[in-house]
C-alpha cells in the first residue's frame, strides 16, 4: 500500500532503510555554550520565518518549543550545583550557585515515526536519506500528527495563513 | 497574548498554553519584581521569599521545562466533538435500520436511514472539512490508504458509509413508495437490503473508530483509556440513535430495550472510569474542571437516563441520553487539551 510508514514498499527500497543505516544528530551538551547559532543557522538555511519577537520569561530561552517556525531549539536547563542554594548579590568566581545545561533539540526523525504513521494524506514521508519530511503542499491541516508526536516536534497546525510554496 | 505578525506570508503563531509571553517593557510586573530583588540582594546579600526559587535560578521552577507542555495539545475545535456525536449516531442508526429491515419494520428503517444519511453522509463530512486547516485540500485524505493510521481509516470508513447509505436510502424509499411495479420493485428491495447491510457494517466502524482515533495518540488522558473510549463512543452512538428515533415517534419495545442497554453500559463505563485512575497521569479527568464535562455527560446518559426510562418517561430519557452523549464528547476533547498541556501527566504516563 502507498504510504504506510516504514512497512511500505516505497520506504523499504530506500538504501538507508534497507541497510538499516542509523543516522543520528549528536549534540554534546557538556560543550554547548548556548549561543543559539545553530538555531539561527537553521532558520537562515531553511528560510524558516521568525517566531514572533516575544520574551517568554523563561531563563534566556525565548523560543520555547519546536514548531512550524522552529526546526531547531536550544533548551536552557537550570540545575542546582551539588550543594546549590542560590547566593544572590556579589559573588566570587569559585562559588557558582547553579549551572546551565544547554540542549540543542530537533525532530528525532523516528524510525517508527508516530506522525508519519498517523498522517492520513501521505503528506509526511520518509526521504531517501531516512529523514521524516512534511510535504507542505500536500498537507490539509487535519492536526492528527500534532497529537501523535511524543516530542512535540510537529507544528501547531498548518493553518489557512500558511503560504504554499 | 499573540504578538505574531499577521500577514499572509507568515505563520500564525499560537502560543502554547501555559507559556507566559509578555512584551519587553520596563514596567511589566516581572521586571519590577526583578528590580526589587536586585535591590534587596544588593543590601542584604541574600534574597528570601516569594518569587524566588531559592534552590535554583532566579526563575520560579515549574515541572519539566519551565512548565512547558511536553507534547502538543490537540488543536481540534468544536467541530470535532459534534462530528463524534453525529458520526456515532449516524453509524448506529444504520445498524438499527438493518435490524428493522430484518424484522420488516419498513417505517423504522426509513426513519433510521434518513438519520444516517443526514447526520452521516452530509453533516459529518461538512464538520470534518470545516475543521481542517486547509478545507480545500480535503480530498487529499483519499489519496492514500493506511491501515496503521486511524484518521486515514476513518476517512475511508466515512466515505464508504456515505457511499452505502445514500443509494440504500434511495432504493428503500423507491421500494417503500412502490414507484416501480413488479420485478423492478423486487430488485430495488434486494439492492436496498444490500446497501443497508453495508452501511450497518461501516456504521459500526464509524461509531467506534473515533475512540480508537483519540486513543492512539500521545495524550496521556486519552491513551490510558484507549480500551474504554471505543466502547463508550459506540454505546453512546447506539443509545443516541435509539433516542433520536424514539423522539421522532417510533416508540417500540426494541428501541426501548436498546435505550435500556445503552444506558446500562454507560453506567458501567462511568463506574469503570471512576475506578480506573492512573494518578498524576490522567489527573485531567479526575481533578480538572473539564473532567466534570465527561462525568456530567456520563451521568446524563448513564444513571439518569436509566432511571427516567425505568419510570416510563421515555422522551425525557431520550433527551437526557442525547445531551449526555454530546456533552461527554466535548468533555473528552477538552480533557485532551488539558492533559496534553500538563507536563507532569506526560512524564508520569510513561510508567504505564
Amino acid at each position: 500500500m502507498i504510504g504506510e510508514g516504514i512497512q511500505s514498499t516505497n520506504q523499504r527500497k530506500h538504501s538507508y532503510v534497507r541497510d538499516n543505516v542509523e543516522v543520528g544528530f549528536f549534540t554534546d551538551p557538556t560543550v554547548c555554550i548556548g549561543c543559539k547559532a545553530c538555531e539561527v543557522a537553521c532558520k537562515e538555511w531553511n528560510e524558516v520565518p521568525d517566531d514572533g519577537y516575544v520574551w517568554s520569561g523563561n531563563s534566556y530561552d525565548n523560543t520555547g518549543h519546536l514548531g512550524a517556525s522552529t526546526w531547531r531549539h536550544v533548551m536552557f536547563l537550570e540545575q542546582d550545583r551539588a550543594k546549590g542554594n542560590q547566593i544572590a548579590g556579589p559573588m566570587s568566581l569559585d562559588e557558582d550557585p547553579f549551572r546551565w545545561v544547554f540542549l540543542s533539540d530537533v525532530c528525532k526523525h523516528c524510525e517508527e515515526a508516530g506522525c508519519l504513521e498517523a498522517c492520513p494524506t501521505g503528506s509526511i514521508v520518509r526521504t531517501e536519506v531516512g529523514s521524516v519530511l512534511v510535504q507542505n503542499d500536500v498537507c490539509n491541516g487535519c492536526g492528527y500528527c500534532v497529537v501523535s508526536c511524543p516530542f512535540q516536534s510537529l507544528p501547531d497546525r498548518i493553518d489557512r495563513v500558511w503560504p504554499t510554496r | 497574548m499573540d504578538l505574531g505578525i499577521r500577514d499572509r506570508n507568515r505563520i500564525n503563531h499560537r502560543d502554547a498554553p501555559g507559556v507566559c509571553v509578555f512584551p519587553m517593557t520596563t514596567d511589566s510586573p516581572s521586571e519590577k519584581r526583578l528590580e526589587e530583588l536586585r535591590e534587596q540582594a544588593w543590601k542584604d546579600g541574600v534574597v528570601a521569599g516569594k518569587g524566588v526559587d531559592v534552590a535554583g535560578g532566579p526563575i520560579p521552577r515549574k515541572p519539566g521545562y519551565y512548565g512547558q507542555p511536553v507534547v502538543k495539545p490537540p488543536v481540534w475545535t468544536w467541530e470535532i466533538p459534534i462530528y463524534f456525536f453525529m458520526g456515532g449516531m449516524a453509524g448506529m442508526s444504520a445498524v438499527i435500520a438493518s435490524g428493522a429491515i430484518i424484522f420488516h419494520h419498513v417505517d423504522l428503517a426509513r426513519a433510521a436511514m434518513w438519520v444516517a444519511c443526514i447526520a452521516g453522509a452530509i453533516l459529518s463530512p461538512v464538520l470534518l472539512i470545516m475543521d481542517l486547516g486547509r478545507p480545500h485540500l480535503f480530498l487529499n485524505m483519499l489519496r492514500v490508504f493506511k491501515h496503521r493510521s486511524a484518521m486515514s481509516m476513518g476517512a475511508w470508513i466515512l466515505s464508504t458509509f456515505g457511499a452505502c447509505t445514500v443509494p440504500g436510502l434511495i432504493a428503500l424509499e423507491l421500494h417503500a413508495n412502490q414507484i416501480f411495479p413488479g420485478t423492478l420493485d423486487q430488485l430495488l428491495r434486494v439492492v436496498a437490503g444490500f446497501f443497508i447491510f453495508g452501511s450497518a457494517i461501516f456504521g459500526t466502524l464509524l461509531a467506534t473508530y473515533t475512540g480508537v482515533l483519540i486513543g492512539a495518540t500521545a495524550i496521556p488522558a486519552w491513551f490510558l483509556h484507549r480500551t474504554l473510549l471505543p466502547i463508550h463512543f459506540g454505546t453512546a452512538g447506539l443509545g443516541s440513535a435509539a433516542a433520536l428515533l424514539e423522539l421522532l415517534g417510533h416508540r417500540i419495545a426494541a428501541l426501548n430495550f436498546l435505550g435500556f442497554y445503552a444506558a446500562t453500559v454507560e453506567t458501567a463505563l462511568l463506574i469503570w472510569l471512576s475506578v480506573d485512575k492512573h494518578g498524576v497521569a490522567d489527573r485531567a479527568i479526575h481533578e480538572h474542571g473539564s473532567g466534570w464535562l465527561i462525568r456530567i455527560g456520563e451521568v446524563l446518559n448513564g444513571p439518569l437516563s436509566l432511571v427516567l426510562r425505568f419510570f416510563g418517561l421515555v422522551p425525557f430519557a431520550a433527551i437526557s441520553f442525547l445531551l449526555g452523549a454530546l456533552v461527554s464528547r466535548f468533555g473528552w476533547i477538552a480533557v485532551g487539551k488539558v492533559s496534553g498541556s500538563d507536563p507532569e501527566s506526560v512524564f508520569d504516563a510513561e510508567r504505564y
